[in-house]
């Protein structure tokens, strides 16, 4: 008996060690703090959809991290960035002559943020000071004085390094019609950046930079208790998860959400909404509920967006670490609303369209991205204004890297019959051309829009300064080519474990560049400062190439020793067949630099027999020569055969043959473009 | 068209010489900056878009209008596309000049191929033809002229009406509500140019047929023609359009991708595309050729 007793209490016990890890799985991953939540928001808004107002009264409660003291506060209103053609956001839209809108601004369609009053809160939660007469709008970045993005209040007493305050603001907004991704089109609203933001307070002074058209945003992690007031029968969706809702007496009702460890609060409403769950499991990665607002017409592709949702959370944390909450929220804006393809805190955009092949990308690949956000922007918090790339170019990276996984390679689209005079507007019908395909090296990386915009901007130059009409090539784009070029060095383990240590250490924190620079020196055991110098520190263009090729047979004529003695050595003099028929070649490869960047390469040689000889360079003069004896010669040869520096502008030059190819590739393809004039011929003949 | 088919390949052989010139400049500069290079066996084999990025913005202009968009039925997609929009306008002037060459040439022939298809006309010989082309080639040309003002001031009506259109509907949230008020607006538009299409084909038969010298009253002749036989005009035109439509349809499904990678297989998917320009220009001959005798009964 006693033997059964103790097998009994070891099955117990082991059934209870398994039950309890099930458990332990299934629980979200923290029990403290993720993050430092020293920013933290309680707001309440109510939205009128016909006159498109907020009205809004919130408290923030800041606490100083620092080690310096500050007699000030610093808000963001995002809003005002379109409250008149004047503000430096509009300004520098203009300028990058591409409007973010692409119509003309009507009179309903301009935005503001008014903040009505401010107090300084007292210990007991009673308005204090009114800090209201010291509030100053500053414009830090470009001295813009019409800018109304950045305000300032003067506070009684400074706030010592550990110590908090508190200040209400009440405030009114009007909803802009959408520009950069946030507003209203009909009964559908997207609502990001809509309240009074505190900027950061770093480094002994405010980080608090105005709205530029190229950047995004930046703030501290904190918590956020959200009520928003809006229509009866409006499906609502936010950051967080909703723990409450009144039914008001006025036929409104108010949605209450909550969520810890986030640095920014978005929310979204419409009468329209089909509203969908799922649940992403994974063994090794915590559960996520996934919640999908989508627009009736799109319901079919509902399995599309969560299966891209889910590969992003499967992948991004499995290779980089787990996402942190235990759901997310995924959003199809509505039609022309211009809402699509943004991130925040765990809700995000994606966007789609009626027709919407299989392999064109879309909407699977936006949807992988901006959920990708989550944890470069989301968790991983870098300050957008002056690190864009940080977030963009890791995501970038990261969700080609998951589409390629997951899908292989997407191919090349076109949408045809575009309402005509309408700017940006794309065609309605779409055509998949399955035979084209737009590979993750490539098109993945975005390497149609680094080519463009290639020495435009230093990269580590802040983001904000950067000429307004190429940022998002270099942080988008350029970002995501160095990553891979790295990936192609280093391997994919190791720039792997780079990022997920960058993704451990900076999480819930504000890493700069220099911070993931560090790391990727220190987790791939190596000094990477030559790379980064080359590839980010400076604006430069990366292009080798194989200038020549020669190969001639080697026939060594004229006197010569041998043993001893004289011997002419001439071809017709050779009576020995073997000696005669064993021909050596001589040839030589002129690989050259032209471009500015230097780096590390191989150049491979092709022989007639087959054979294939690697040689290293180190990238560094202009032009180099290598030399070969072989018994066969000479067919070609190739400088970064693997194309390991995917930033190189021009692939075409890195090989040469020694005889040029036949005229059919370039015969098949002018073919098909001739048969395209014909046709437009056909048809202007046709209009006469 | 069956009497002569001679006339049809003629027609289309012109088209060919026309556009070899400009053809062969394309080819021979993706030969200069790819015959060198590995990426030649990948364009034989198939496609490279990084190879593309590259000689789009790194040749002149006339290179930057090749896109691997025009493939099989994508070229005609591509230029009703921009047709749709005007882009075509802003096209390279050589393509335009080169287009306005065939357009010339097309309107030398038509009269011949007008003639031609008379009731009791002799079986057409391409000398006589032309002959008979270039004498209805002045009234034809005032005639294209004044049916290419037609077209502008549909053009600008459609610069005018979508706008208007998309204002009136930027509120709409829904796709498929936009697209449908979209497809009646370009409706009514297909409507408006297929309305002019027939006024100017029926003005060029009257020339031919009744011998007309003034090309404004032709057109006007062509107008009262149409009016005065609205459904049987429209439905010849919609025969003709569904016969096109189901030529497209079949041409989707055979047209050449970018697999051809052998002499062969290349020169097979240049002469089916060919046998489609083949087809087309048979069927707007046939066409006229209805046209023509249904102006005989009943003008």
């Amino acid at each position: 008996m006693p033997e059964l007793q103790r097998k009994n209490d070891l099955a117990i016990a082991v059934l209870t060690l398994v039950a309890a890890a099930q458990w332990l799985a299934e629980r979200p991953v923290r029990a403290v703090d993720l993050s430092p939540r020293n920013a933290n928001y309680t707001i309440s808004v109510s939205l009128d959809p016909e006159t498109k107002l907020l009205e809004g009264r919130q408290v923030v409660l800041w606490r100083n991290i620092q080690d310096a003291a500050t007699g000030e506060l610093r808000f963001h209103l995002y809003w005002n960035a379109w409250r008149n053609d004047q503000s430096t956001w509009l300004r520098e839209d203009r300028y990058r002559g591409r409007s973010d809108r692409g119509e003309e601004v009507e009179a309903g369609d301009w935005s503001y943020c008014e903040v009505d009053s401010i107090h300084l809160l007292d210990a007991a939660g009673g308005s204090g000071t009114d800090l209201t007469p010291t509030m100053r709008f500053v414009a830090p970045d470009d001295g813009n004085q019409a800018d109304r993005t950045v305000f300032k209040v003067d506070l009684p007493e400074p706030v010592e390094p550990g110590e908090s305050v508190e200040v209400e603001l009440v405030w009114r907004a009007k909803v802009p019609r959408t520009f950069a991704r946030t507003g209203f089109r009909g009964d559908y609203f997207f609502l990001a950046q809509w309240f009074p933001k505190l900027a950061v307070f770093e480094n002994g002074r405010w980080n608090a930079n105005q709205f530029h058209a190229a950047t995004e945003f930046y703030s501290d992690y904190g918590v956020y208790d959200v009520e928003m007031t809006v229509p009866e029968g409006w499906v609502l969706g936010a950051t967080g998860r909703e723990v409450e809702r009144r039914q008001n007496e006025d036929g409104t009702v108010t949605h209450r959400y909550q969520q810890d460890d986030v640095h920014a609060f978005t929310w979204t409403t419409s009468p329209d909404y089909v509203e969908f769950e799922d649940r992403f499991e994974e063994p090794g990665l915590p559960g996520v509920e996934l919640r999908l607002l989508m627009q009736p017409e799109h319901v079919k592709q509902k399995d599309r967006h969560f299966e891209a949702t889910k590969a992003a959370l499967r992948f991004y944390g499995g290779w980089f670490g787990a996402y942190p909450y235990d759901h997310v929220t995924v959003v199809d804006p509505a039609y022309g609303s211009g809402a699509g393809g943004m991130e925040y805190p765990t809700l995000f955009t994606a966007g789609t369209r009626l027709f919407n092949p299989f392999g064109g990308g879309r909407p699977e690949g936006v949807t992988i991205h901006e959920m990708g956000h989550q944890f470069w922007y989301g968790v991983v918090g870098n300050n957008e204004f002056d690190y864009a790339w940080i977030d963009e170019g890791l995501n970038s990276f990261s969700d080609a890297r998951v589409y390629d996984q997951t899908f292989g390679d997407s191919y090349w689209t076109e949408r045809y019959f575009a309402p005509p005079g309408i700017e940006q507007k794309h065609g309605f019908f779409v055509k998949l051309f399955g035979d084209i395909p737009k590979p993750r090296a490539i098109d993945g990386n975005g390497f149609a829009r680094y080519r463009e915009m290639a020495v435009s901007d230093v990269p580590t130059r802040p983001t904000w300064r950067y000429h307004p009409k190429t940022a998002s090539g270099i942080s988008y784009s350029k970002s995501a080519i160095w990553l891979h070029t790295l990936e192609r060095t280093l391997g994919w383990e190791t720039l792997r474990r780079i990022m997920s240590t960058f993704y451990e250490r900076w999480r819930f924190r504000h890493p700069t560049d220099e911070d993931f620079f560090a790391i990727a020196s220190e987790v791939a055991g190596q000094d990477l400062e030559w790379f980064f110098d080359e590839v980010v520190r400076e604006a430069h263009t990366f292009d080798y190439g194989v200038q020549s090729v020669s190969s001639a047979e080697i026939a060594p004529r004229g006197y010569f020793e041998r043993d001893g003695s004289l011997e002419l050595e001439d071809e017709s003099s050779e009576t020995d067949d073997a000696k005669r028929d064993a021909k050596r070649y001589e040839s030589q490869v002129v690989v050259r630099r032209y471009g500015s960047g230097v780096f590390p390469v191989r150049i491979r040689a092709k022989f007639e027999d087959g054979t294939e000889t690697y040689r290293e360079w180190d990238g560094r003069y202009r032009w180099k020569r290598f030399d070969y004896e072989t018994s066969s010669r000479l067919v070609s040869a190739t400088v970064d055969p693997e194309r390991v520096l995917l930033l190189d502008l021009n692939y075409t030059n890195n090989s040469k043959a020694l005889e040029s190819g036949s005229r059919w590739p370039a015969f098949k393809w002018a073919g098909k473009w001739m048969i395209w004039l014909q046709d437009l011929m056909h048809t202007m003949a046709f209009f006469a | 068209m069956l009497r002569a088919p001679a006339l049809v390949l003629a027609i289309w052989l012109a088209n060919l010489v026309i556009a070899a010139p400009l053809a062969v400049f394309v080819l021979e500069s993706i030969h200069s900056f790819t015959a060198d290079s590995d990426y030649h066996q990948v364009l034989l084999e198939g496609f490279d878009t990084g190879w593309y990025w590259e000689f789009k913005t790194s040749r002149g202009a006339l290179e930057e209008t090749f896109s691997p968009s025009h493939v099989g039925i994508g070229a005609w997609l591509a230029n009703l596309d921009r047709w749709w929009d005007g882009r075509v306008f802003l096209e390279e002037p050589v393509l335009l000049a080169t287009g306005a060459v065939f357009v010339l040439l097309w309107l030398v022939v038509l009269g011949g191929v007008l003639e031609a298809m008379r009731e009791g006309a002799p079986r057409p010989r391409l000398p006589t033809v032309l002959a008979d082309g270039l004498g209805f080639f002045p009234r034809l040309l005032r005639i294209a002229l004044l049916t290419g003002g037609g077209y502008y001031l549909i053009f600008r009506f459609t610069r005018w009406l979508f706008p208007r259109l998309h204002e009136m509907t930027i509120d709409l949230t829904s796709e498929r509500q936009v697209l449908l008020y979209n497809l009646v607006a370009a409706a009514f538009v297909v409507l408006l140019i297929t309305l002019l299409r027939l006024v100017s084909d029926y003005a060029k038969i009257s020339v031919i047929v009744e011998r007309r010298r003034s090309a404004l009253l032709a057109v006007a002749r062509g107008l009262g023609f149409v009016a005065g036989n609205p459904f049987r005009v429209l439905g010849v035109a919609c025969f003709y359009g569904v016969v096109t439509v189901i030529l497209f349809w079949v041409y989707s499904a055979v047209a050449p991708g970018v697999g051809d990678s052998t002499p062969l297989t290349i020169l097979l998917a240049f002469g089916l595309s060919q046998v489609f320009l083949i087809a087309k220009q048979a069927l707007r001959i046939a066409f006229l050729g209805s046209e023509v005798a249904f102006f005989e009964i009943h003008g």
